[in-house]
C-alpha cells in the first residue's frame, strides 16, 4: 500500500516535467507578453527592449524555463505578469474554491448515483430500475451550467435559501460554506452522478453474477448481508475507478460553474490569465489543475487498495 | 458597505498603476495626491494635500502643502516626502507617465511648500497630478516589494490586507488619523469582484452587496425590483479608422464611405434596444471639451443617403474586418445588420480583451472599436488620433491635429483651449477620423434604503469616496 | 427432419434486428439524423437568417412569425438554433475526428508491435489523461486565439486517449491469440493482419466510444462557447446563445430553454444511440438463439414432459437424506416462454452415503444441485416436483426458511475455488460467517473456530495465514479453505459441484481424500457432482448419469459402470482417462450436448448415439426401466444391445 502511494507519487514528477515544459513552450508563443502590461499602451520600442532585457525574456526559452522550473521546486510558480503577487498565492487562494466544487460535486454524485445504481441494478428490470437508467441517461446530457443557471433563480434568489453568488471558506463557517457551494455542487453532481449510477448498476449487477456470491447465498446468508456485505464491496472497485475517471470532468465542470456564481477559482484565474495574458498565471493554473487530478486520483487509488486487498498486498 | 465590481486589483502602487476603474475602485480610497479631480463633469483639480498653489511663471508651480498629516504608518507627510514620491514617480515610468511628462525637477522650498520646475507649460499637470501619478506614498514604503499589494498612503481608508483575498474580497477599514476627519455615515468597505454583471445583479438582488456598476439589461431590472439608479454618461460607441490611406480596405480611404457608415446605422434603436435605453444617439466623441455644438446631429438615421454615397464613391461589395471584443460585440452586431442592409459587409473578429491592445497596434485591421471616454480630449488626442499615438500603427501623418492639440495644451486661457479643441474634433467628425454611434451610460444600482449620495464617477465605477449610509441606516 | 433446417443469420443482420428491438435507441437514431438533415439543410427552409437583426421585435416570445421568438437583437431563435445544429456537429466532428484518427492508429500500432513504443506511448496518455482537459482547451484558446477550431484540437487530442486505449487494448488482444500468430508465420503483411482481424473485432466497441465522445465534445463545446472561449458572435451555437440567455434570465427566461433542450437533446440522443449499440453488440456476441423451428419443438417436448411424469426410481426411499422427486426446472427462453432445462429428475442421498451426479456440462446436473440449494440463477423456478431433505419439503419454502438449511444443514462446494471466495474479505471472515449467521457465534469464537476448521482441511500455518485474501491462496488451499467453509456448521448433506475439475491433478486426488476423510469424520452425505466417472468410481455408492436434462441412468455405482445401461454411460465410462490426466473433454463421444431448444423428440442422446435407430425418436417420451443388472435406465433398447460393446 505504501509502496503504491510512493510509486505514484514518483511517477509524479516526470509527469509534472512535461506537463510544465510544455505549458510553458506553448505559452511563450502567445503573441504580446508582460511588458505590454507594465508599460500601458504608450511605451517606446527601447523601453520595450530594455524592459526585456531586465525581466529576462530575450534569453532562449530553454533558459526561461529552466529558471521557472528552479524557482518551481521551491515552491514558487513565478509572478504575476501585472503585480508583485505570486502565483503560488493566487493559485492557492483560488484552491479552496475549484476544490470545494469538485469535491462537492464529486459527494452529490456519490450521494445519488450510488444508491440509485444500487437499487437499480438489485431490482434489474423492475420499472423503476428502467426509470432510474432513462432519467440517469437524461442526467448525462445536462449541461451542468444550464443546470446551474436554472437552479440559481428558486434557490438562491427567489427563496434565497443559498447565497446566489461567493464563497464562503469553510474555516470561516462551515455552514456557510455548505451553503455558498451547494447548488454549483448539485449542478456539477447531477451530470457525474447518472454517470456514476449507471456504473454502480452495472457493476452490482455484474457482481451479482459472480460465484463467490453464489457461496455466500449457500451459506444460508440473509439477502441483506449478501447484498450489502458480499456485493457492495466488490461492486465498489469499478464504481471506485468510475469516480477517479469523473474528477477531470468534475473539475472541468467547476471552471465553468463558478462563472455562473461569481466564484473566484481556477476558471475566473485561467479565464482572467487568457484575457489579460498574464502566462505566468496560466502556467500556474494549469499545473495546479494536474496536480488536483492527480492528486484527487491517488485519493481515488488508496480507496481502491481499501476494497480491492489485491492491490494492497500487490 | 458592501460594493461589487467587476475590476479587478491590479497594484496598490500609484505610479505604476494607471488610471481607471481599479484606480477609481481602489486606490482612491487609500490615497490621497496633491490635487484631486473634481468628480463632477468639469474634471477641475481640487486642493486635496495641497492647500493650494500658483503658477510662478509659465513653467513652474508651487504647491502650500496641509501640515500635521501622517502615513498610514506613522511617516509625517511634508514637502520632503511629497518631493521623493514625485521623484519616484517619474523614475517608475508607469502607464501614465506621460501625461506629466513636462515635470523636471521637484524643488522643496519650505517644509510645506514645494515647486515643480516644467519643462514647457503644462496646464494639465494639476489635473493629472490628481489622478494615480499625483498618489502620495509613504517614503518609507517605498522600497517595500509588496507596496503594490498592500499601500501605505494618507486617505480615508486603510487596507485591510489580512482580511482581504486578492481577486475576491478587498476590506477597507476607516483611517482614524484621516486628516480631514470622517463625514456622518462613512463606514468600512467591503469591495467584492463580481466580473460578470449578471453575478453582481444576483448579489444586489439577494442582498449580498448595497451597490454595484450594471450592465444594460441587469440595470432595467434593477430597476424593476425598485434599486435606485445613478447615471452618467461616459463611454462613446464607435468606430476609429486607422487605416484611412486605404492599405488593407481600399474602400475606407473615401470619406464618403466613411459617412456613408454614419448614416447606415439607427443610433436611436441601438440606444433604446441594445442599451435598454441606458445610451444616447450621439454623432461626435466629446459630451463637454470638444463638443461642437452644431454638430450635434451630423449624423442621423438615412440609409438611402448612405446609398448614394456609396454609390458616388463607386464602392461595391465593399467588405472590411473589426475586430471586436465578447463584452461589447452585441453593438456591432446590430451594426454589422445595418450596414448589410446598404450593401457593406462588416465581418466581426471576436479578440480576447487581453490582446486587443497589442493586435491594435498592429496593421491587421483598418478600424478599431475601442470604446474611449467622452472628456478629456487631450488624453484622447495623445492615445488615438495624434501622429504619435499607440493606435496609430498605420502611421497616418495627422500633424494638424497635432499642431492644434499642442497649442491647446500649452495655453492656460479656457477660451482658447474650448475653441482649439473645437476646432480639432469638427475634423475628428466631419473627416470621419472616427465615427460615434451612441455615447453609453454607466449605471451603478444601489439600495437606497442603505446609502446615500452614490454617484457613478468618470471611470465607470461610483465615487466610493462620496458614498455613505443613509442616515436612517446610521441611526439605527 | 427437423432439427433447425432455417437459414442462420449473419452478424450484421444479427446486429440490426436487435439494435432496431430498442425503440430508444431507434428514437434516438430517427432524432439524429434528423438533426442531421436540420444542419445541412434546414436553413434554406428558414423564413429569417440566422443572423437577421431586427432591433424592433427584440426578445419576444414565440409567436406565429418567430415560432420560438427573438433574442435581444431580435434574431429569430429558431433560425439561431437551426444555425447553432450546424456548428454543433461541425465541431463535434472536428473534434471527435480529431480523437480518432489521432487516437485509434497510434493505438493500433502501440497495441500490436508492443515494446519500448508502446511503453512510452502509455507514459504520454496517461499524461494526457491527468491533464485538466477544459483548463488545456482554455491555455490553446489562449494561444491560437478564441475560436471553435482550436477548442475543437485541444478536445480532440484530450478525448484521442480513449481511442488509443480501445485500440491498443484490441490489438494486444489479437496479437496474443494463436490465429494472428499464424496468420504472421505464414507470411501476411501486418497491415492485412491489422484490417483482417483487429479492426473487425473492434468496430462494436469503435462506434459505442465514438457516439460517447460525440456527446462529451458536445458538452464541452458548449460550456466553451458559454465562457465566451468557443464560437464568436454573431455566429451562433447553442452554448454561446445559453452565455446571452444568461443576460436575460429576469426579463426574458425563455431564451434559455431551446438551446439549453437542444445540447440536452442531442447529447441524450448520442447516449441512447451508444447504449444501444453496446446492447445490440453484446446479444451478436451471444452465439446462437432458438430458431422458430426448435421453439416450437420445445413447446410438444414440454407438454409430453408433464403428461408422462413418469414413475421414477426410489420414489418412496424414506431412509434417504435427500430425496428428489420429478424434479422439472424452467427457464425463460431467450425468446420469451420458458424452457424445462431439467425435468423428471428424480434420486436419493441415502444418510452417509455419497451419490455421484454425473454428465457433460450442459447436461442439467448443476441447476439441479442448484434447485436443492434453493439457488437457481435469477428467472429459474422450480416448476413441479419435491426435495425432500430430512424429511421436511424444501420446494416452496421461502428465503428465510431456506436459510436456515443451507451452510447449517447442506453445504456447498464449487467447481471454481478461487472465484467461488470472496476477493475482498479475509478467508477467517468468510469462514466464519455461517457460525456467526447460524450457531450464534461471537466475533472471537468464530474466528478462532476458523484457524481450527483451516486445521483440519490441512492448511499448513492456519493461524497466520486465516487473516490472509483469497488470491494469496493456491488453488487446491483455497479449495481447501471452500471445504473448510462449507463444514462450519456441521452439515448432513455436503453438495460438491466439480470440486477438482479446476485444479492440478496431484491435487486432485488430495481433495478427495480429504473429502472422504471429512465424510467419515462427520458421518455426512455428500452429493458428488461430476463429468469424471473416474472420481465416480473412487468416491461414490450411488451413481446418476444426466443427460440433456433427464435422468438416464442410475443405480448401484458398481453395477452402472461394471454394466452400464445406457450408450451414454457406456461413452463415459470409455472416456475416463487412463492415467490420471487432467482432461476437459471427452474425446470418446463426438458432438456435444445439445441446447435445451434443440433437445430431440424421443431418446435426447439419440443424434449421438452409435446404436441408434429408428425406434429410439419413434416414442415421444420414453420412461426409465428397471434392468436386470439392477439399475435404471432410460435406453428402449437397453436389452437388445450389449452397451458396454459399444465403444
Amino acid at each position: 500500500m505504501i509502496q503504491l502511494l510512493v510509486s505514484r507519487i514518483i511517477g509524479l514528477v516526470p509527469l509534472l516535467l512535461i506537463v510544465s515544459f510544455l505549458t510553458f513552450g506553448m505559452l511563450h508563443m502567445v503573441p504580446g507578453d508582460v511588458r505590454d502590461r507594465i508599460l500601458g499602451t504608450d511605451a517606446t520600442a527601447e523601453q520595450y527592449e530594455a524592459l526585456g532585457e531586465k525581466l529576462g525574456l530575450n534569453d532562449p526559452i530553454v533558459v526561461q524555463y529552466a529558471r521557472w522550473l528552479f524557482n518551481a521546486v521551491q515552491g514558487d510558480l513565478g509572478t504575476s505578469a501585472y503585480n508583485s503577487q505570486k502565483v503560488t498565492d493566487a493559485v492557492l487562494d483560488t484552491l479552496p474554491v475549484t476544490l470545494s466544487l469538485t469535491l462537492g460535486g464529486m459527494f452529490v454524485a456519490i450521494l445519488i448515483g450510488v444508491p440509485a445504481g444500487v437499487y437499480a441494478g438489485l431490482h434489474r428490470g423492475s420499472y423503476i430500475d428502467r426509470a432510474a437508467v432513462l432519467i440517469a441517461t437524461i442526467g448525462q446530457s445536462l449541461p451542468n451550467f444550464w443546470v446551474a443557471m436554472l437552479l440559481v433563480i428558486p434557490l438562491g434568489l427567489i427563496w434565497q435559501v443559498v447565497p446566489a453568488t461567493g464563497f464562503v471558506s469553510p474555516s470561516d463557517s462551515i455552514t456557510e460554506w455548505i451553503k455558498s457551494i451547494t447548488v454549483a455542487s448539485i449542478a456539477l453532481g447531477t451530470s457525474a452522478s447518472a454517470a456514476l449510477a449507471r456504473q454502480t448498476r452495472g457493476a452490482i449487477i455484474d457482481v451479482l453474477r459472480q460465484d463467490y456470491i453464489r457461496t455466500a447465498r449457500s451459506k444460508g446468508l440473509s439477502r441483506e448481508v449478501v447484498t450489502f456485505k458480499h456485493a457492495l464491496k466488490n461492486a465498489s472497485v469499478p464504481v471506485i475507478t468510475t469516480i477517479g475517471f469523473q474528477v477531470n470532468g468534475l473539475l472541468g465542470g467547476a471552471l465553468i460553474v463558478e462563472q455562473i456564481f461569481g466564484l473566484h477559482g481556477f476558471g475566473s484565474l485561467a479565464i482572467d490569465a487568457v484575457r489579460t495574458q498574464n502566462m505566468p498565471m496560466m502556467q500556474g493554473v494549469v499545473i495546479m489543475g494536474t496536480l488536483v487530478i492527480v492528486l484527487v486520483n491517488i485519493g481515488v487509488d488508496i480507496a481502491y487498495g481499501f476494497v480491492n486487498p489485491k492491490v494492497r498486498s500487490s | 458597505m458592501r460594493y461589487g465590481t467587476g475590476s479587478p486589483m491590479q497594484t496598490f502602487d500609484p505610479h505604476r498603476a494607471d488610471t481607471g476603474p481599479a484606480f477609481s475602485t481602489y486606490l482612491t480610497l487609500v490615497y490621497d495626491g496633491l490635487t484631486r479631480v473634481a468628480p463632477d463633469d468639469t474634471g477641475d483639480p481640487l486642493p486635496a494635500l495641497a492647500k493650494s498653489w500658483e503658477w510662478i511663471d509659465d513653467v513652474t508651480i508651487e504647491f502650500v502643502l496641509q501640515e500635521g498629516v501622517q502615513f498610514i504608518d506613522g511617516e509625517p507627510f511634508n514637502a520632503y516626502a511629497a518631493k521623493a514620491n514625485i521623484e519616484r514617480m517619474i523614475a517608475a515610468e508607469g502607464p501614465r507617465s506621460r501625461t506629466v511628462a513636462s515635470i523636471q525637477t521637484a524643488e522643496v522650498v519650505g517644509t510645506y511648500r514645494l515647486r515643480l520646475h516644467l519643462s514647457y507649460p503644462d496646464p494639465t499637470v494639476t489635473y493629472n497630478l490628481g489622478l494615480s501619478p499625483g498618489m502620495m506614498v509613504s517614503p518609507a514604503a517605498f522600497d517595500n516589494p509588496h507596496l503594490d499589494l498592500n499601500p501605505v498612503g494618507t486617505g480615508p481608508w486603510i487596507y485591510d490586507f489580512e482580511n482581504s483575498t486578492i481577486g475576491d474580497v478587498h476590506r477597507f477599514r476607516l483611517n482614524p488619523n484621516y486628516f480631514k476627519g470622517h463625514p456622518d455615515g462613512r463606514a468600512d468597505y467591503e469591495i467584492r469582484l463580481l466580473k460578470d454583471s449578471r453575478a453582481r445583479l444576483n448579489a444586489l438582488v439577494s442582498g449580498q452587496i448595497d451597490f454595484a456598476v450594471l450592465g444594460p439589461s441587469e440595470s432595467e431590472y434593477a430597476e424593476r425590483r425598485g434599486f435606485n439608479l445613478s447615471t452618467r454618461m461616459s463611454r462613446w460607441m464607435g468606430m476609429t479608422f486607422i487605416d484611412r490611406n486605404g492599405e488593407v480596405a481600399p474602400a475606407l480611404a473615401d470619406v464618403r464611405v466613411r459617412r456613408a457608415i454614419g448614416y447606415a446605422v439607427d443610433r436611436q434603436a441601438i440606444a433604446d434596444v441594445v442599451f435598454f435605453g441606458f445610451a444616447e444617439p450621439r454623432s461626435q466623441p466629446m459630451a463637454t471639451l470638444g463638443h461642437v455644438d452644431d454638430l450635434k446631429n451630423y449624423f442621423y438615421y438615412d440609409p438611402q443617403k448612405a446609398r448614394t454615397l456609396l454609390k458616388e464613391a463607386d464602392a461595391e461589395d465593399l467588405h472590411f474586418v473589426v475586430p471586436v471584443i465578447a463584452p461589447i460585440s452585441a453593438g456591432y452586431e446590430a451594426i454589422q445588420h445595418y450596414l448589410k442592409q446598404v450593401g457593406i459587409n462588416m465581418e466581426l473578429e471576436v479578440v480576447e480583451p487581453g490582446s486587443y491592445a497589442a493586435l491594435a497596434r498592429t496593421r491587421r485591421f483598418p478600424v478599431n472599436t475601442i470604446g474611449y471616454p467622452t472628456y478629456d480630449p487631450d488624453s484622447r488626442h495623445l492615445a488615438i488620433w495624434g501622429p504619435e499615438a499607440a493606435y496609430n500603427p498605420f502611421e497616418l501623418n495627422t500633424s494638424q491635429l497635432e499642431t492644434i492639440a499642442a497649442r491647446a495644451r500649452q495655453t492656460l486661457d479656457e477660451e482658447l483651449r474650448e475653441q482649439l479643441f473645437e476646432e480639432y474634433f469638427r475634423i475628428i467628425v466631419t473627416e470621419v477620423y472616427s465615427l460615434v454611434f451612441v455615447h453609453v451610460m454607466d449605471v451603478v444600482a444601489y439600495d437606497g434604503e442603505r446609502l446615500a449620495d452614490v454617484e457613478v464617477s468618470r471611470y465607470i465605477d461610483p465615487r466610493l469616496r462620496e458614498v455613505k449610509l443613509a442616515p436612517r441606516v446610521t441611526g439605527l | 427432419m427437423n432439427t433447425a433446417t432455417h437459414a442462420p443469420l449473419t452478424g450484421t443482420q444479427r446486429f440490426l434486428r436487435a439494435f432496431l428491438r430498442n425503440r430508444l435507441a431507434v428514437i434516438a437514431a430517427s432524432y439524429l439524423v434528423f438533426v442531421v438533415l436540420v444542419a445541412l439543410f434546414g436553413q434554406y427552409t428558414l423564413v429569417h437568417s440566422p443572423n437577421e437583426v431586427n432591433l424592433s421585435r427584440a426578445l419576444e416570445g414565440p409567436s406565429a412569425e418567430y415560432w420560438l421568438g427573438t433574442d435581444h437583437l431580435g434574431r429569430s431563435t429558431l433560425s439561431r438554433v437551426v444555425a447553432a445544429s450546424r456548428v454543433a456537429l461541425e465541431a463535434a466532428s472536428l473534434g471527435v475526428g480529431i480523437a480518432i484518427l489521432l487516437g485509434a492508429p497510434l493505438g493500433l500500432v502501440s497495441g500490436y508491435f508492443g515494446g519500448w513504443w508502446d511503453r512510452i506511448s502509455m507514459r504520454i496518455v496517461e499524461a494526457i489523461i491527468a491533464l485538466p482537459a477544459l483548463l488545456v482547451a482554455i491555455a490553446i484558446i489562449a494561444i491560437l486565439g478564441p475560436n471553435l477550431t482550436n477548442a475543437m484540437i485541444a478536445l480532440g487530442i484530450a478525448n484521442s486517449t480513449a481511442f488509443f486505449r480501445l485500440m491498443r487494448g484490441a490489438a494486444l488482444e489479437v496479437r496474443e491469440e494463436l490465429y494472428v500468430d499464424a496468420a504472421r508465420v505464414s507470411g501476411a503483411a501486418p497491415t492485412r493482419v491489422v484490417f483482417g482481424h483487429v479492426l473487425p473485432n473492434v468496430t462494436g466497441p469503435l462506434t459505442v466510444q465514438t457516439t460517447l465522445a460525440f456527446s462529451f465534445v458536445l458538452l464541452a463545446e458548449a460550456g466553451l462557447s458559454f465562457i465566451g472561449l468557443g464560437v464568436q458572435p454573431p455566429n451562433a451555437s447553442w452554448g454561446a446563445m445559453l452565455s446571452v440567455a444568461q443576460g436575460f434570465v429576469y426579463q426574458h427566461p425563455f431564451l434559455a430553454v431551446p438551446p439549453g433542450l437542444m445540447i440536452m437533446f442531442s447529447v441524450l440522443a448520442f447516449n441512447l444511440l451508444g447504449d444501444g449499440l453496446r446492447d445490440a453488440w453484446a446479444r451478436v456476441d451471444h452465439q446462437g438463439e432458438p430458431t422458430g423451428a426448435a421453439k416450437r419443438r420445445m413447446g410438444s417436448a414440454q407438454q409430453q414432459d408433464t403428461e408422462s411424469r413418469a414413475q421414477s426410481r426410489d420414489a418412496a426411499d424414506n431412509a434417504a437424506l435427500l430425496q428428489v422427486q420429478n424434479l422439472e426446472v424452467r427457464f425463460p427462453a431467450p425468446r420469451g416462454g420458458e424452457l424445462a432445462v431439467v425435468s423428471e429428475v428424480g434420486f436419493s442421498v441415502p444418510a452417509g452415503k455419497t451419490v455421484g451426479l454425473v454428465g457433460e456440462s450442459g447436461c442439467g446436473k448443476s441447476v439441479t444441485s442448484m434447485a436443492v440449494m434453493g439457488l437457481l440463477a435469477e428467472g429459474g423456478r422450480i416448476a413441479a416436483g419435491s426435495i425432500r431433505f430430512d424429511g421436511e419439503e424444501l420446494v416452496g419454502l421461502n428465503e428465510t426458511q431456506l436459510n436456515k438449511i443451507r451452510g447449517a444443514k447442506i453445504g456447498m462446494i464449487f467447481q471454481e475455488p478461487s472465484s467461488s471466495l470472496n476477493p475482498a474479505f479475509t478467508v477467517q471472515n468468510q469462514l466464519g460467517e455461517a457460525l456467526r449467521v447460524h450457531e450464534g457465534l461471537t466475533n472471537r469464537q468464530a474466528d478462532a473456530r476458523a484457524i481450527e476448521l483451516m486445521d483440519q482441511v490441512g492448511i499448513p500455518g492456519a493461524s497466520q495465514r486465516a487473516s490472509d485474501y483469497p488470491h494469496q491462496f493456491s488453488g487446491g488451499m483455497a479449495q481447501r479453505v471452500m471445504i473448510a467453509m462449507a463444514l462450519a456448521c456441521r452439515p448432513k448433506l455436503l453438495i460438491a459441484d466439480e470440486p477438482t475439475t479446476a485444479l492440478d491433478v496431484t491435487i486432485q486426488g488430495q481433495v478427495l481424500d480429504l473429502l472422504s476423510a471429512l465424510q467419515e469424520a462427520y458421518d455426512m452425505s455428500i452429493l458428488l457432482i461430476t463429468h469424471d466417472l473416474g472420481v465416480v468410481a473412487d468416491m461414490c455408492d450411488e451413481a446418476v448419469v444426466m443427460y440433456a436434462g433427464q435422468v438416464i441412468e442410475s443405480g448401484d455405482v458398481d453395477a452402472v459402470l461394471r454394466s452400464p445401461g445406457h450408450p451414454y454411460t457406456a461413452g463415459l465410462i470409455a472416456s475416463i482417462p487412463q492415467n490420471q490426466k487432467r482432461t476437459g473433454k471427452l474425446q470418446q463421444i463426438p458432438g456435444r450436448v445439445p441446447p435445451a431448444w434443440d433437445w430431440p423428440r424421443g431418446c435426447r442422446f439419440f443424434p449421438r448415439c452409435p446404436a441408434a435407430s429408428a425406434a429410439c425418436n419413434q416414442p415421444e417420451h420414453i420412461a426409465l426401466t428397471r434392468l436386470a443388472s439392477g439399475q435404471d435406465s432410460r435406453c428402449v433398447r437397453a436389452t437388445d444391445i450389449d452397451v458396454k460393446t459399444l465403444w
